[in-house]
């Protein structure tokens, strides 16, 4: 992270930010949360997946509507602004429903004001002003715009995995021939090892006992060390797939644009999602998953000395998460899920490095002040709730497989809550190995075929 | 007013979620179409599970009985001037047309 | 809405109508506003799996065909009521339908269309491409020749235009079954008595086949052979945007057509001169090509630069049922009792439902000939008797 500054330009006013950080990273430090309001009820939301998944922070940025505030970093002069709801009666109409929503049937929007038609039109002209996100782009942004440089034609190849966590660097290493591996992050070992490093760079000793993060931790270096001396793995940071098409068609994108790729195998290794569990006001802005922490810390560098910080579910994410938070300068506390007590280590952690831990706790509501989290309410399994302020909580209850591209691929998936979400069928044993209608071998590893990061790591390790 | 969303891009609480299902919206394809879950700016990535999973609870059967639905390219929305971009001719004469050519055709959720 | 169904089919019916898309709910729904009393509608997956949930909710008045005209003008005059009769909103919008071209040598056509139209009462005007701009802002007039213009023309969305007919005719008493697929169909000498479905079977004096993209198949288990062809066609949204475009805008010069959706969305296609047409229904692949994506996006933004900042969210594909002249095929088979079609709609079953409905159902109560209707019979092909409608795009 580069110590130069920028200044960029939200709503009119000069923010200064850190060069190469993200806008929403820049904007949270300033204060700004709320990147954006929800369009039926007009609520604030704020950077959730810092991934470019959800729509929590599409802003108006240098003219262009609904850009990803996430992965947009920081230029000098840049303008930013959140986009509004389109009419003078939008935002106290959203704040009706808001707060007499429950008193509303479910998609009223169809069901009222139909007759006498008269009405009907009056009613969808109304309407109309109030739906759409965005306004459209400034002349700027696409009339000088010149020609868009080519996409490129990669050709077709032998093996592409996607995603280089522990799964996808264990396949790449395994697979035959020259293998090409790409990754939506900027670190081959994925954002869990650019999290370590961040860890291990300011306060190593943060690790020391946690037997079980220093052993995900070896795994991840040692892996990385071989795949980064294999002269037939070609690594592909910062490169996202965004789509697979008939018959075999592959889009990656990187910051030269888009190309295109086949292959004649292909392993989907791409981990997980953060889980986006329903309790009440979870959409608050200040609640993320430990993905979007991992982001967020080692590639936008936000600071969060001082703040006080809350990390509540279970597993290597939720004390990799804590850990990284403390090195950050977090106040942290820490709220196990019923039926995780947590390990001696954990505990002597904790207490050595003052953390508070909660256990049996499951997060019942979020509570927002100006537009962002004030505190978080936990509900222990012995029926008490303990209210934590908190500036920011990271939710790392069991994530969701990533699933879409294998979809697309063809692999028939099947919904199993207890393994996070939808997972190849025939999968059982975290691994599937499959041919597509288009003949191209497949193969489905790691948390994307339903293994928790922990069975994760003993697979890799037995 | 507190609520508990599920669809966070079509501002979809899980009490109008029963509520339509209540309403006779009993399968995925329509729940998704009726309440707007899962059709938002991030097709589903933050919601299609917890969804499916509220509704097998709803209806009483395991999730494992519950239809995915049609998950479209592209998985991240791209820019027309981007995919305008693409127009390599060797690419665009090589597109495969997949008419009658196979026996797996795309089934009907 | 419909809920899953929980016990079998009745074991007769006045009328069994296959297909619980915009035709099959429509004709069911005027069939019963006629005084039929026991009536089923069949769909073998959801309401709207068909082409009515894949379009794109166009529904214009611009053809170069009277029948075509009349009925989609009768239609316009539906839609501009049916959120007030069905009790749902149907998201009509009548942005008008701006009908561009490219190429000079349309001009004449384009001139001529519109003078039909008027013919018709319908409100077309012919545009100097300067004029364009009026009703499309920001639209690149460039390349464009000349273009007509009808203000009522619009755009509705068709789930719940399938969701309103299904609620109405539940209203009353018309008993729609998903997921029930009709399987074979009983014939006695030249009628039909019945048809088996996978939930049993149903003995009914007249079957009516609005069965889309696979009319064809469901035909020939009556021994009615379809000169229908069956197309893939594909069609996308964009992510969505505040309001900044009224009218659909349809180019008969590439073939593009695209309008801003209710949900701010830009939905729009554009037709493949080398999509190849498909014999069997279980070979309909409606899995996504890249090649319409880059197809689709070049063009619109030849017609549309903004678009050049904004995103593509997902793009789908449906089937078009196709007839030697892009028209329906409305009304029975010569020496076939009980059997009707309704099918055939190439890319405009979507507007054209309405009215085609209610023709077919005061037909059918009244015994009545429809002048429309048989201009539009099957019989039409085997006499010769075909004029094309030269303004199908898409
Ligand atoms: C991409 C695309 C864009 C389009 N755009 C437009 C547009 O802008 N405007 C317009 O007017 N039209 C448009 N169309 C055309 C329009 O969608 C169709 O003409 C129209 O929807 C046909 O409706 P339908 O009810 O006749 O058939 P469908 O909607 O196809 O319904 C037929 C139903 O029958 C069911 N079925 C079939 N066989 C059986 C069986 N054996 N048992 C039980 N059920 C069965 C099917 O499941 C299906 O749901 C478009 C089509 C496509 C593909
Ligand atoms: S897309 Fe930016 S936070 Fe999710």
């Amino acid at each position: 992270m580069s110590d130069s500054t920028v200044t960029i330009f939200f709503e009119g006013r000069a923010v200064a930010a850190r060069a190469g950080t993200s806008v929403a990273a820049a904007l949270w430090e300033h204060g700004v949360a709320a990147l954006s309001h929800s369009p039926k009820y007009g609520r604030p939301r704020g950077v959730k997946c810092a991934r470019g998944h959800c729509m929590n922070c599409l802003m108006r940025i240098d003219g262009v509507p609904n850009v990803r505030a996430c992965l947009t970093q920081v230029a000098d002069g840049m303008r930013v602004g959140r986009q509004d709801s389109g009419a003078p009666y939008g935002a106290p109409m959203q704040k009706v429903l808001d707060k007499g929503g429950h008193l509303f049937p479910v998609g009223f929007y169809y069901k009222w004001f139909t007759k006498p038609s008269a009405l009907s039109r009056m009613f969808m002209s109304g309407l109309r002003p109030l739906t759409g996100v965005g306004r459209l782009p400034e002349p700027a942004a696409w009339a000088d715009h010149g020609d868009t440089p080519p996409a490129r034609d990669l050709g077709h190849i032998e093996t592409l995995v996607i995603g280089a966590g522990i799964a996808g660097m264990g396949e790449a290493l395994a697979a035959d021939g020259e293998v090409m591996l790409v990754d939506d992050s900027l670190r081959c070992g994925g954002q869990r090892r650019a999290a370590f490093d961040l860890v291990t760079e300011s306060a190593a000793d943060v690790l020391n006992g946690l037997e079980h993060l220093a052993a995900l931790r070896a795994r991840l270096e040692n892996l990385a060390a071989r795949v980064e001396a294999e002269p037939r793995i070609e690594v592909r940071t910062g490169t996202t797939v965004v789509g697979a098409w008939q018959p075999d068609m592959l889009l990656l994108e990187d910051s030269e644009g888009l190309a295109v790729v086949r292959a004649r195998h292909i392993c989907w290794a791409a981990g997980a999602l953060d889980a986006a569990p329903l309790f009440d006001d979870n959409d608050r802005p200040g609640l993320i998953g430990p993905r979007a922490l991992y982001r967020l810390l080692a590639r936008d560098g936000l600071d969060l000395a001082g703040r006080a910080t809350l990390v509540a579910g279970r597993g290597f994410d939720a004390v990799l998460s804590a850990a990284l938070l403390h090195t950050a300068g977090a106040k942290v506390t820490v709220a196990l899920e019923p039926g995780r007590t947590g390990d001696p280590a954990l505990l002597a952690t904790a207490n050595r490095l003052g953390w508070s831990l909660h256990t049996g706790q499951t997060i019942a509501a979020a509570h927002a002040q100006n537009d962002r989290l004030a505190s978080v309410s936990l509900a222990s399994t012995d029926g008490g709730t303990t209210e934590v302020p908190c500036d920011l909580a990271v939710i790392a209850t069991r994530a969701k497989p990533a699933y879409d591209l294998a979809y697309q691929l063809g692999v028939d998936l099947v919904l199993d809550p207890e393994r996070g979400g939808y997972v190849p069928r025939g999968a059982d044993l975290g691994r599937l190995e499959t041919t597509t209608p288009a003949g191209v071998g497949l193969i489905v590893a790691g948390e994307a075929a339903g293994l928790s990061p922990e069975a994760l790591l003993q697979e890799v390790s037995a | 007013m507190s609520k508990r969303i599920l669809c966070t891009c079509e501002d979809v609480t899980v009490e109008e979620f029963r509520k339509a299902h209540h309403d006779g919206f009993t399968e995925m394809e329509s729940l998704k179409r009726f309440t707007g879950v899962g059709t938002g700016f991030c097709q589903g990535k933050g919601c299609l599970c917890e969804a499916a999973t509220e509704l097998a609870r709803l209806r009483g059967i395991d999730p494992s009985a519950i239809p995915l639905t049609n998950i479209r390219p592209p998985t991240r929305p791209l820019t027309f001037g981007e995919l305008a971009g693409l127009d390599l001719p060797p690419l665009m004469e090589e597109l495969e047309r997949t008419a009658g050519t196979n026996g797996d055709a795309e089934v009907t959720p | 809405m419909i809920p899953l169904p929980s016990g079998p089919v009745p074991y007769q019916a006045d009328a069994v109508i296959i297909g619980g898309g915009v035709n099959g709910l429509a004709v069911a729904y005027e069939l019963s506003k006629r005084g039929v009393k026991d009536i089923v509608v069949l769909e073998k997956a959801y309401l709207g799996s068909g082409s009515t949930g894949r379009c794109g909710g166009g529904i214009r008045q611009q053809w170069t065909t009277e029948a075509n005209i009349r009925l989609a003008q009768e239609s316009v005059t539906a839609y501009e009521n049916l959120a007030s009769e069905l009790g749902l909103q149907t998201f009509f919008r009548q942005g008008g339908y701006l009908m561009v071209t490219d190429n000079e040598a349309h001009l004449e056509g384009l001139r001529k269309a519109a003078a039909l139209q008027n013919r018709c009462h319908v409100p077309t005007e012919y545009l100097q491409p300067q004029e364009c701009l009026k009703i499309a802002p920001n639209l690149d007039i460039t390349n464009i020749k000349g273009a007509t213009f009808c203000p009522k023309d619009g755009t509705a969305y068709p789930f719940s235009v399938v969701w309103g007919y299904a609620r109405a005719c539940q209203r009353r008493g018309v008993k729609i079954f998903i997921r029930t697929e009709l399987n074979d169909v009983k014939l006695e000498g030249d009628r039909v008595t019945g048809v088996s479905t996978s939930r049993g079977d149903i003995a009914t004096p007249l079957l009516i086949n609005c069965a889309g993209p696979w009319a064809r198949t469901l035909a020939a288990k009556v021994g009615v052979e379809l000169p229908n062809r069956q197309e893939r066609h594909e069609i996308m949204v964009s992510e969505s945007c505040k309001p900044f475009l009224d009218p659909m805008v349809i180019s008969i010069s590439n073939g593009i057509y695209f309008s801003q959706s209710m949900r701010g969305e830009i939905v729009g296609g554009i037709g493949d001169p080398d999509e190849p047409s498909w014999e069997r229904p279980d070979q309909f692949d409606t899995r996504s090509q890249l090649r319409f994506a880059v197809r689709f996006a070049k063009a619109l933004i030849g017609y549309y630069p903004p678009a050049r900042a904004m995103r593509m969210m997902r793009q789908w594909a449906g089937m078009y049922d196709v007839t030697p002249d892009h028209r329906p095929i409305l009304g029975g088979v010569e020496g076939l009792d009980g059997y009707q079609h309704i099918c055939g709609f190439s890319g405009h079953g979507f507007m054209l439902a309405p009215m085609a409905a209610a023709r077919m159902a005061q037909m059918i109560t009244s015994g009545e000939p429809d002048e429309i209707i048989a201009s539009l019979s099957l019989a039409r092909f085997a006499n010769g008797d075909v004029e094309a409608d030269a303004f199908v795009v898409g």
